[in-house]
């Protein structure tokens, strides 16, 4: 009779063990769970503002590149003068881009005749963007000038006898020659340097000036 | 290793982690705010001061200049007056707005100047007495340069040569003094919006001494 009991007991013990064990690796099984969930959580947000920091690094230095970028074939002219005098002015560059100029700049906009240099290095001084052409070039050219100039402010589009090249564009103290109105660094030129860095006077007008004759618009 | 875990440990468990991750979203936030973020001058810096105090400089030019330019005839000095007051009243237009920008106010209950007191040979500026009160003001309170009521009175009741000569002598003193304060806005800034717009200011203002001089002279 005790050894059936005892057998009883040993039964009991072994299916006790048995359910205990089956607790213990599902309580196991729980645990990985929630810890292996806590660790899938915080890989995820590591990785996550790991990829946020990378992109913003990526962005600055794409940013600060961009903006520090030359355009190819820019001349630069650092050494120019600035006074103010009246009368005419030989300047070294044709057309200029800075030197002693008139006290009154040109008004920006689109014109159909010369500008007199004096009072347009002037507005370049204030940040305009000047774009000569040779006035050989042909309507068509112009026309395209014209549009590429489109409702930007701070720019003078004029013809300029004598021009050795078809198209220049001259900001304060830097000049782009293009062979054609097509050439896609004008439009950069347009966009580096409209009331851009090499502004001597940056917050000066381009209005209120002189307008001389031949403006279109 | 085996985890049974009672109740309450489990509950204690999960507070550490939800702690866990509250601590790596504020330590992710920190990463990008010092990465991504700039970092602006506080209110006693010289670049506010500048800002401040060179808008007070600007706006009296552009006064000078509008009420000049009602009362004289010669088209040259119109113009200058102006180019001067357009000039002026925008680069104060951005002063104003790197205030807003730094989140700081407009007005401070700082003295006019103190930022410069840093300044080398103190921006070369006419000190008199009154430096050793260890202000850059003048005597009547004003900063170097700046016109009096009375100057500018007297610059709206004068009419034709005397208003040229009266402007380009109140204009030349106030530049002479607008050149000092931004040489030493150059030299102090930590920003590079105040180092950059100092500078202009400086050889801008200088070059429109000269021709002020120029027209004065001839008058």
């Amino acid at each position: 009779m005790n050894k059936k009991r005892s057998q009883e007991n040993q039964d009991r013990q072994a299916r006790l063990a048995a359910i205990q064990a089956q607790q213990r690796a599902g309580e196991r099984k729980r645990n990985a769970l929630i810890f292996g969930g806590i660790g899938a959580v915080i890989l995820a947000i590591i990785i996550a503002v790991t990829l946020v920091i990378v992109n913003q690094v990526q962005d600055n230095r794409e940013r600060d590149a961009l903006a520090s970028q030359p355009i190819e074939g820019v001349q630069e002219y650092p050494d120019v003068t600035f006074d103010h005098v009246d009368g005419p002015v030989e300047y070294e560059q044709s057309p200029p881009v800075g030197g002693d100029h008139n006290p009154v700049w040109t008004n920006c906009g689109v014109y159909t005749e010369p500008l007199p240099n004096e009072n347009t290095v002037h507005s370049m001084e204030h940040g305009a963007v000047w774009i000569a052409y040779n006035p050989d070039i042909g309507q068509a050219e112009i026309d395209k000038l014209t549009e590429l100039v489109g409702s930007r402010s701070y720019v003078l589009l004029s013809p300029y006898p004598g021009l050795e090249s078809p198209v220049a564009a001259s900001a304060w103290g830097l000049q782009l020659t293009a062979d054609s109105a097509d050439d896609p660094r004008l439009v950069t030129f347009l966009t580096k340097y409209i009331q851009g860095e090499q502004t001597r006077e940056p917050g000066a007008a381009c209005s209120g000036g002189l307008t001389p004759p031949g403006l279109a618009s | 290793m085996t985890l049974s875990l009672s109740g309450w440990q489990k509950r204690v468990l999960l507070i550490l982690a939800a702690i866990a991750v509250v601590a790596l979203f504020a330590l992710a936030f920190t990463a990008g705010r010092v990465s991504a973020g700039p970092s602006y001058p506080d209110a006693g810096s010289a670049d506010a001061g500048f800002a401040r105090d060179m808008q007070v400089h600007h706006n009296q030019a552009v006064e000078m200049s509008m009420i000049v330019r009602d009362n004289v005839e010669d088209e040259t000095l119109r113009s200058i007056a102006y180019d001067i007051a357009l000039t002026q009243q925008q680069q104060a237009g951005q002063m104003y707005a790197w205030l807003e920008e730094w989140g700081l106010p407009q007005s401070d209950a700082q003295p006019r100047m103190e930022w410069m007191a840093d300044s080398g040979d103190h921006g070369g500026m006419e000190m008199g007495s009154a430096a050793d009160a260890g202000t850059m003001l003048r005597p009547d309170g004003l900063m170097p340069g700046m016109a009096t009521e009375a100057q500018l009175d007297e610059l709206r009741a004068a009419r034709g040569e005397d208003a040229e000569r009266l402007y380009l002598q109140l204009m030349i003193t106030h530049h002479e003094a607008g050149v000092d304060m931004a040489a030493a806005g150059a030299e102090l800034a930590e920003t590079d919006q105040v180092r950059t717009l100092s500078t202009k200011i400086q050889s801008g203002q200088q070059a429109e001494i000269t021709l002020m001089q120029t027209m004065l002279d001839a008058l």
